[in-house]
């Protein structure tokens, strides 16, 4: 009888160990990745082997039965990789399924809002930085993506917002995120404040194309045109053969009267690209102004024969029918 | 998030060309020219070009959007000669016309509340609605308007605006554009069945959504030659009525849709702005709301530049 009770025990007490090691995995117990296999797929991502590390990485993750018990920083460098590879879909779902278990987790929210943002999904974006912003309202990455999002809608006034919180916090800000907050003051006609932006830019890196056109427009708009055509001919010291620089310069060295020259530069965009519309319409805007509407008419209608749907190809039909040539 | 919307979003990134982060995006050829004589037409006297005139629909919460609208117009430099509103779009045409910038109006929709409409959605007013069968009354609209833009005749307005209302003895639209403003456009968006009607110059007049949902006549009598629309349709799928008042609004919000189609005819160029899952009073919204006018109005800015320089065209070639 003694024996017996003795056995129960020792039985009951297997028994009971066997449940909880098959429970264990469900509740959180055990089954938990390891920890060097996370470090391993780090090592792979960082030296570029995004597919190994996406195999590891998904391993890893899987290894942990209890979902809740996944780590955000293996779902972001998982997301991460398959960014790296060209499969954003992938990298999407990755981030949401963690934001699932992890809706707090600042990076992970970084990581989708970017990843929203950048494939034009402005307003999945916002939301998910509203969220970043609301666990850490000084977050430099979600104020500078919050500014990106309400400039890419236009709605330039609420993009200043953030961007004046970045800039106050983070005065030394690369020139980027300076020309791009000269950019929202520029849509607004606000020449003057999308100048000082554009030349605090330009102190930091005078070698952007896109910064001088900024600032050649700034000054146009400010009615400085001299300044503005000395801003546009850097930027083409760097770009020669952009057709939006050499548009621009055409069309205010037009607005400035400089027909001849404006001639050359619309020939200089017509011999780099033959046919092309606008270089014809600034061509016969100039003849016409030089006094050669026989010359300019027929451009005209080479427009219109060219594409007559395009907003150029229109407004050439409309010129002919308005202002006979 | 459910999974068919993730799969939607994977196909969609999957497909599109991924976004660049620059500075300015690059212009294409027509959006040089465009900018270009669009600079030339800003520039033009007001008599030296066509006028353009705005009008702004009806659409409770929803006509919000048109603050959104406002803005974009604003930041592109379009001149807004003469505005014409109803309901919402009197409340947001009038604060506008009289001169208060796009961020006064975004400042209001933070703080704008029911109480600063009627005085009696309360236990009085319901007590009052019940016993004495008397609906509230949007005294308190007149006050609110009166706080920001205070005693304005239409004769003051910076900007020329008219709004209606309709009597409702008589079923006639009565368009007001001289007088006290407040009182006028408190009549035009006096929403009949929740509100008591307005007893204004031996009238009693109630919401002019009823008869004039979209005031493209009106603008066009003030002397626009170039008429911009923003609309506000409803979504009849985002929303089934629960209440009375929900109901009689919904009536009016189908005869509202044959209205808009039949003036929007009338208009040169047509922003509609989608507004969904927000009730005719979901004063909570109007920031939301707001924010679509600016998308929309926003993603079709190039072709309306466009529409207008064609238009002008006579003017800003002008040898």
């Amino acid at each position: 009888m003694y024996l017996n009770r003795k056995l129960m025990i020792i039985l009951a007490a297997c028994l009971a160990l066997g449940a909880c090691s098959s429970f264990k995995g469900a509740f959180g117990l055990g089954f938990i990745g390891d920890k060097k296999d996370y470090a391993r797929a780090r090592d792979l991502y960082s030296h570029g082997h995004y597919e190994q590390a996406i195999e590891e990485l998904s391993a890893y993750i899987h290894k942990t039965y209890n979902v809740k018990r996944r780590e955000a920083r293996a779902y972001r460098l998982l997301g991460m990789s398959y960014e790296q590879t060209g499969q954003l879909s992938k990298a999407l779902d990755t981030y949401l399924e963690a934001l699932e278990f992890h809706p707090k987790n600042v990076p992970l929210l970084l990581a989708a809002a970017d990843l929203y943002q950048r494939t034009g999904l402005t307003d999945r974006s916002i939301e998910l930085y509203e969220l970043a912003l609301q666990e850490e309202p000084d977050n430099l990455s979600a104020l500078a993506g919050q500014a990106e999002n309400y400039r890419a809608m236009g709605f330039y006034s609420k993009a200043r917002d953030f961007y004046d919180r970045f800039f106050t916090l983070n005065p030394q800000a690369s020139a980027q995120y300076r020309a791009r907050y000269a950019g929202t003051f520029l849509n607004q006609h606000n020449y003057e404040s999308a100048f000082i932006n554009i030349t605090i830019a330009l102190e930091q890196d005078d070698s952007s194309p896109d910064f001088w056109l900024i600032s050649a427009r700034a000054n146009f708009g400010l009615g400085r045109t001299e300044e503005a055509l000395k801003d546009i001919d850097i930027a083409l010291s760097f770009s020669p053969v952009r057709r939006d620089l050499l548009g621009t310069k055409a069309l205010m060295l037009y607005h400035n009267k400089q027909y001849d020259l404006s001639l050359q530069t619309a020939q200089q965009i017509l011999d780099l690209y033959p046919e092309n519309q606008l270089g014809l319409f600034i061509k016969a805007l100039n003849l016409k102004a030089l006094g050669n509407g026989k010359q300019a008419a027929q451009i005209l209608q080479q427009i219109t024969a060219l594409n007559p749907h395009s907003f150029i190809g229109k407004t050439a039909d409309n010129w002919q029918t308005y202002h006979p040539l | 998030m459910n999974s068919p919307l993730k799969k939607w979003l994977g196909a969609v990134i999957a497909l599109l060309y991924i976004i660049p982060l620059q500075a300015l995006p690059a212009q294409d050829d027509d959006a040089l020219l465009r900018n270009f004589l669009w600079g030339n037409f800003i520039r033009l006297p007001k008599e030296d070009r066509p006028k353009i005139g705005l009008a702004l629909s009806a659409g409770g919460v929803r006509g919000f959007a048109h603050v959104g609208v406002l803005e974009v117009l604003s930041n592109a430099g379009v001149p807004v000669d003469m505005v014409s509103g109803t309901s919402m779009g009197a409340v947001v045409g009038s604060l506008y016309a009289s001169g208060l910038p796009t961020s006064k109006l975004w400042e209001i929709s933070e703080h704008i509340t029911l109480d600063k409409i009627t005085p009696d959605f309360n236990v009085m007013g319901l007590l009052r609605f019940v016993f004495a069968k008397k609906l509230p009354t949007s005294a308190n609209l007149t006050k609110f308007l009166h706080d920001q833009i205070g005693d304005m005749t239409f004769e003051q307005m910076p900007i020329p605006f008219s709004c209606a209302a309709m009597d409702i003895k008589t079923g006639e639209k009565i368009l007001f554009d001289s007088g006290p403003l407040g009182i006028a456009v408190r009549a035009s968006m006096n929403l009949p069945g929740v509100f008591e009607p307005v007893s204004y110059r031996h009238r009693a007049l109630v919401d002019g959504a009823v008869v004039d949902y979209l005031p493209v006549d009106s603008v066009k009598k003030m002397g626009a030659d170039y008429i911009i629309a923003s609309i506000t349709p409803i979504d009849f799928s985002s929303s089934t009525p629960k209440s009375i008042a929900s109901y009689l609004l919904r009536v009016g919000d189908v005869r509202a849709i044959a209205m808009i189609e039949d003036a929007s005819k009338r208009a040169n160029f047509v922003l509609t702005n989608r507004v969904v899952d927000a009730g005719t009073l979901e004063l909570d919204k109007l920031h939301k709301a707001g924010e679509v006018g600016v998308k929309q109005a926003n993603s079709h800015l190039a072709e309306l530049q466009e529409d207008i320089l064609l238009f002008a065209l006579p003017y800003v070639l002008k040898p």
